[in-house]
C-alpha cells in the first residue's frame, strides 16, 4: 500500500521540480532581468549563469514548455530554439542537475502571430511598397493566398509572378526576408495613360504553408460572405494596418478617379467612395489592400487609394476581384 | 438611382474628367441623387463650368475639393 502511495508522490515532486526549473529558465531566457529579480535565491546561486548575460544574448530561445513524453512519465522541459546551431540542453542539464529534470531542445524559429487580414504586408525587397493584407482567400483546390493591392505586393505591374517574395510585415514596417509569407502569384495589370479603364488594383500571393494562416480579419472576425451591391450611405468598416479598425459610410458609387502611378495616371471606374463617420479618416497611407466590409461582416471592397484631403477613401468592389483570381473567403 | 442620373454621370465624366483640376466623378445620394465632381484645388473656372452644365441639363451636380487621389500604401 505504501509503494502505491509513494509513486504518485514522487511523480508530483518531479513535476513540481520541472515547473520550478521552467520558471528559472523562462526568467533567464525570456524575461531577464525583470523576472530574475523575483526568484533571487536561484539567481544568486547561479550568478554566473544569469548576471553576465544581456537580454540580447538570450535571443536563441523562442519559448519553453513542459512535456510528458508518454502518459505517466516524468515531465521534461522542451526549449524551443531560434538557431539550429545552438545547443543548450546538455549545458543546462549539467548546471541544474539538482532538479533531476530532463531538458531537451527543438528548433522552431521565432513564434509568429498567425497571419490574418489587417496585418502589414508588402513587396519583398528592402524599401518595398507596404500596405495591408485584406484577407486570406482560397481557390478551388483550397490553396491559400494573401489578397492585397497590385501596387502593394506586385510593385505596380513590375512584379514577377512565382518569383517575387511577399513579406509580412512589409519592409516599411520592419519586415525582412525572414518574414517571407509566400510568392507573388497573380496580379491584375493596371493600365496606365488615363484613357483605358481599370476596375481593380489587386494581386494575390500564394502562401508558403497551407493551414498556417487564418481566414479572419483582426478586430472584425470571420468574413461572413459577400455584399456585391451595397446601398448608398450603408455603414462599412475596415481593419487596416495603419489606421486599424474604422467605420464609415459608402457615400459614393460609380466613382471614376485618376490615380498617379509610377508610369503615369491610371483611370479607375466603378469604384466605391468611403467617408469616415468618426473623427479622423476612414483609411490612410499603409491601409491599401484592407478589406472593406458591411456591419454584417460581408465583404464589400478592397481599399486602394485616398484623397489628398484624406476625406474619401477609394475601394475596388470586391466581387470582380474575387472572380478575377478565382478565389473565395 | 434613376437611369438618367447614371447617364448624366457618364456625360459629366466624359466632359470633365481629365480636365485641369478634375480628379474624379461619382454618384451620391446624401439627400437626393446627385453627381459629385472631385477637384484637386477647386479651380473657380472649372467649378463654375461644372455648375453651369448642371443648370443647363437640369442635373443636381456639386463640386468637392479633395486634393489628388494617391495610392494608400
Amino acid at each position: 500500500m505504501k509503494a502505491i502511495l509513494k509513486k504518485p508522490a514522487q511523480f508530483e515532486l518531479r513535476r513540481h521540480r520541472a515547473e520550478e526549473l521552467l520558471n528559472v529558465l523562462t526568467a533567464r531566457f525570456l524575461q531577464f532581468p525583470q523576472r530574475a529579480k523575483m526568484i533571487g535565491k536561484i539567481v544568486d546561486e547561479n550568478a554566473s549563469f544569469f548576471l553576465p548575460k544581456s537580454r540580447e544574448e538570450a535571443v536563441p530561445v523562442a519559448g519553453l514548455a513542459l512535456r510528458e513524453a508518454a502518459a505517466g512519465q516524468a515531465a521534461r522541459i522542451t526549449i524551443f530554439t531560434t538557431d539550429p546551431n545552438v545547443t543548450l540542453s546538455s549545458k543546462l542539464q549539467a548546471r541544474f542537475a539538482d532538479f533531476e529534470v530532463k531538458i531537451e531542445e527543438r528548433h522552431t524559429g521565432f513564434f509568429k502571430l498567425c497571419l490574418q487580414g489587417g496585418d502589414s504586408v508588402g513587396y519583398g525587397v528592402s524599401g518595398g511598397a507596404t500596405g495591408t493584407l485584406g484577407c486570406v482567400v482560397k481557390d478551388s483546390a483550397l490553396d491559400e493566398y494573401a489578397l492585397s493591392c497590385n501596387h502593394v505586393i506586385a510593385n505596380e505591374n513590375s512584379g514577377t509572378v512565382h518569383q517575387d517574395e511577399v513579406w509580412s510585415p512589409g519592409s516599411k514596417n520592419g519586415g525582412t526576408n525572414a518574414d517571407r509569407i509566400g510568392l507573388l502569384n497573380d496580379f491584375e495589370m493596371v493600365r496606365l495613360g488615363g484613357i483605358l479603364t481599370n476596375e481593380m488594383d489587386a494581386a494575390i500571393a500564394k502562401l508558403d504553408t497551407n493551414g498556417g494562416a487564418v481566414s479572419q480579419i483582426r478586430t472584425v472576425g470571420t468574413v461572413a460572405g459577400l455584399d456585391s451591391n451595397p446601398g448608398y450611405n450603408s455603414r462599412v468598416q475596415k481593419q487596416g494596418y495603419r489606421t486599424k479598425h474604422t467605420t464609415g459610410e459608402l457615400t459614393f458609387k460609380n466613382m471614376s478617379l485618376l490615380l498617379p502611378f509610377a508610369g503615369g495616371n491610371a483611370l479607375f471606374v466603378n469604384q466605391y467612395g468611403l467617408v469616415s463617420d468618426q473623427m479622423g479618416v476612414f483609411a490612410d497611407t499603409g491601409d491599401s489592400g484592407a478589406l472593406v466590409l458591411n456591419m454584417r461582416n460581408e465583404a464589400v471592397g478592397l481599399i486602394m487609394a485616398v484623397a489628398g484631403t484624406g476625406e474619401i477613401a477609394a475601394a475596388n468592389p470586391i466581387d470582380p476581384v474575387l472572380k478575377r483570381f478565382g478565389v473565395s473567403f | 438611382m434613376p437611369d438618367d442620373m447614371a447617364s448624366a454621370r457618364d456625360e459629366a465624366e466624359r466632359l470633365f474628367l481629365g480636365r485641369e483640376d478634375v480628379v474624379g466623378v461619382a454618384l451620391s445620394r446624401r439627400v437626393s441623387p446627385e453627381i459629385v465632381v472631385f477637384l484637386k484645388t477647386g479651380l473657380p473656372e472649372i467649378a463654375a463650368e461644372i455648375r453651369k452644365w448642371g443648370e443647363k441639363t437640369g442635373v443636381d451636380v456639386s463640386v468637392k475639393v479633395t486634393g489628388s487621389f494617391r495610392s494608400a500604401s
